[in-house]
């Protein structure tokens, strides 16, 4: 099955689908957020007081950790460069890739051409944007996973201290709106952490000691104890049977062969590319909505 | 941006750079300046205004919207149009408006309001229609009593020379004060329950249990003194001669008849537990704890209140205009525990007892009555007492735990 316009740009809309796709859901997300900032608007304009997140809670605010929050600012925006810089090194390694490719063809000077070649083969550059993109995307990753400790830490101290989102229609909307976007950050990381290893050969190799070692070893036990315990012969070679029937139809190789992570460099490059785009454009996303949640809920004055 | 040029895409990631400090620099920007007091507004547009261009620098420049086909704008303006109605919804929605007012609620009014007219113009069938015999021969003519939109119709259509001085010029048919006097002790009956301690509860807020260095706070539902007498019982007169006639809180307070309402939150309680006000009579409250609480009044027939008291606020006032049928509650969102009963009445002839268990209305004119003793759980008792001019009847009340 062939994916259409997964490379070049649809003829009617201007860009390639998935580039499409992820805009139509972002823009869903911006709906979903938006009902949760109408909310807030309408928690706070109907109270008759509202509390201010960076007063402590013995003072009447809300008591929430503002320094926490800003250097929790910091590192999403310091994420939201890791991965526009991973995107980039994949897209700056394609075009020399192609650049030494065209001059290859068409220059006439062979000194050029050989030096050009000795220093850079295409192989070459693209192990090593491979190597940038890791990087950068590693950092990406670890950003985020730095975010989300610092929000539990937040969330325990709130919960340690007796406060819930019942103690207050400010806290209500605070979890709400932080713990949604805590989720997003955590879809980020399942992603990106796709995106950032070759998840393919390492299935393999995985998937090769399980079915190969793990599996049988049990089978092999599990019959034992059946034939010990005089079940029915058929009954105890069954599940080997069953074993036998998976290993052939070829399920698993199915599904190792469709999660390439970071190996569709390897083999679609130009697509790898656009993938690592969108999950940039949803990872700005999440930046963008912590970009207004950080004063709307950490900074604003109470009433 | 894909199929870019090496040296397009190396220019970008310059770009990315200095984006991502302008980012960083505005974060500290927008904390810094939350600190500096600029008034709400101030301080919600600036934190605002720093956001969406923060906001702006990141979907133009990390998401490349900059440069990018006409379809996405297409779907984005879109989508920015349906953000908008959302916010704009919000930001329209209940201002000014009471929640529970409602069509129904219109109607009702209108219904009473159109049936004082009624009266007004056929003063015989008001007669037969409410029989209230003091007002029979007054020549004046009131609007039905009983209902609390009536005693406020009374006051506003029918007499409204009246407002300020309805003391001295209140209908006539018979003294509206006098010298009598009903008192009693009111005593709790069976095993005194122990109250909940709230020691536990209280401890998310040292502004509360700070309060509590010698005693426990435990919960104020029921409270009985010495020898089981029960303070917080609210004693009133339900039915009698002074029923339907107009007082005014201004007169009744300044002449020392009704105490003036004081309702303190110390200690995250309130204090007193069950207040007792006229009609129109101010109400001091007071934040004698200097954290954040909210007071919150549930009224059947005055509207809702519900007034945030930050720290900063230690005294706010207050008024119903209306008289409520039975006490209502009032309590604060902040702290779960913190609740108490208000109760308003259009005549000064009530009193609370204190944990001594003793009540005492005075300057009631001769007359037989019915008197009510209420308490929030305990529920309500009723006498009937008939006090002749100058003495003092009494009547005492038990409760128990049924």
């Amino acid at each position: 099955m062939q994916i259409p316009y997964t490379v070049e740009s649809r003829p009617d809309t201007g860009v390639y689908n998935g580039k499409m796709g992820i805009w139509l859901f972002l823009a869903s997300e911006v709906m979903l957020f938006g009902g949760l900032f109408s909310t807030y608007i309408l928690l706070r304009t109907g109270a008759v007081g509202w509390l201010e997140g960076s007063i402590s809670v013995e003072k009447g605010g809300a008591g929430l950790n503002v320094p926490l929050a800003t250097f929790n600012t910091f590192v999403l925006i310091a994420s939201s460069v890791t991965i526009i810089m991973a995107w980039a090194s994949l897209a700056i390694g394609r075009a020399r890739e192609k650049e030494i490719a065209n001059l290859e063809l068409g220059s006439e000077d062979v000194q050029e051409r050989i030096t050009v070649s000795a220093l850079s083969n295409p192989q070459k550059i693209r192990a090593e944007s491979l190597k940038r993109f890791q990087l950068f995307m590693g950092l990406t990753v670890l950003l985020s996973l730095v975010f989300l400790v610092a929000k539990a830490y937040e969330y325990n101290y709130k919960f340690s201290h007796g406060i819930y989102p019942k103690t207050h229609n400010f806290y209500a909307i605070y979890f709400t709106l932080t713990g949604l976007h805590a989720l997003h950050i955590i879809g980020g990381v399942l992603v990106n952490g796709y995106f950032l290893l070759p998840w393919k050969s390492l299935l393999t190799r995985f998937w090769a000691i399980i079915y190969y070692l793990i599996i049988p070893a049990a089978l092999i036990v599990l019959c034992a104890f059946l034939l010990y315990h005089k079940s029915g012969i058929v009954f105890a070679v069954s599940p080997i049977i069953l074993y036998v029937f998976l290993l052939l139809s070829g399920l698993v190789k199915t599904f190792v062969s469709a999660v390439p992570g970071c190996q569709m460099w390897e083999t679609e490059p130009d697509r790898f590319i656009n993938r690592i785009e969108c999950a940039g454009l949803y990872w700005h996303f999440v930046d963008l909505v912590w970009i207004f949640l950080f004063p709307v809920l950490y900074l604003l004055p109470g009433s | 941006m894909a199929e870019g040029h090496i040296h397009d895409i190396s220019r970008d990631v310059k770009k990315y750079l200095y984006v991502f400090l302008a980012l960083a620099i505005l974060t500290a920007v927008t904390v810094g300046v939350s600190r500096v007091d600029l008034g709400i507004t101030g301080g919600i547009v600036v934190a605002l205004i720093v956001a969406a261009v923060k906001g702006s620098l990141v979907a133009l420049y990390f998401m490349h919207l900059n440069h990018e086909k006409k379809s996405i704008y297409q779907l984005l303006g879109l989508t920015v149009v349906c953000f908008l109605i959302l916010v704009f919804i919000a930001l329209g929605a209940t201002r000014n408006k009471h929640p529970y007012y409602n069509d129904e609620d219109e109607r009702r009014f209108q219904e009473k309001y159109n049936e004082s007219l009624t009266h007004l113009h056929e003063p015989q069938e008001h007669e037969e229609d409410h029989g209230n015999h003091d007002d029979e021969h007054s020549g004046e003519f009131t609007a039905p009593t009983g209902s609390p939109i009536g005693a406020y119709w009374r006051n506003k259509v029918f007499n409204p020379q009246q407002t300020g001085d309805g003391s001295t010029t209140a209908s006539s048919g018979g003294a509206i004060y006098g010298t009598s006097v009903i008192s009693g002790l009111v005593t709790f009956e069976g095993t005194v329950p122990r109250m909940k301690s709230l020691i536990e509860e209280m401890s998310v807020d040292v502004g509360c249990y700070g309060k509590y260095t010698t005693t426990e706070p435990t919960s104020d539902t029921v409270v009985v003194g010495p020898s089981n007498t029960l303070a917080n019982i609210l004693v009133r007169i339900t039915e009698g001669p002074p029923i339907g006639r107009a007082y005014d809180a201004t007169d009744e307070v300044s002449a020392g008849r009704v105490k003036p309402a004081i309702l303190d939150q110390y200690g995250c309680m309130y204090k007193p537990h069950i207040l007792a006000v006229m009609t129109g009579q101010e109400i001091t409250i007071k934040n004698s704890d200097g954290i954040m609480h909210n007071v919150h009044a549930m009224p059947d027939i005055n509207s809702e209140f519900n007034k945030a008291m930050p720290k900063m606020t230690k005294k706010i006032d207050y008024t119903f205009q209306e008289e409520e049928q039975d006490p209502f509650p009032i309590k604060c969102d902040v702290h779960p525990w913190m609740g108490g009963y208000v109760s308003v009445l259009p005549h000064p002839f009530f009193s609370l007892t204190a944990p001594n268990g003793k009540f005492e209305i005075r300057n009631l004119p001769a007359g037989t009555y019915q008197i009510e003793a209420w308490h929030e759980k305990l529920g309500i008792q009723t006498a009937t007492v008939t006090v002749n001019e100058g003495e003092t009847s009494t009547s005492n009340f038990a409760f128990s735990r049924s």
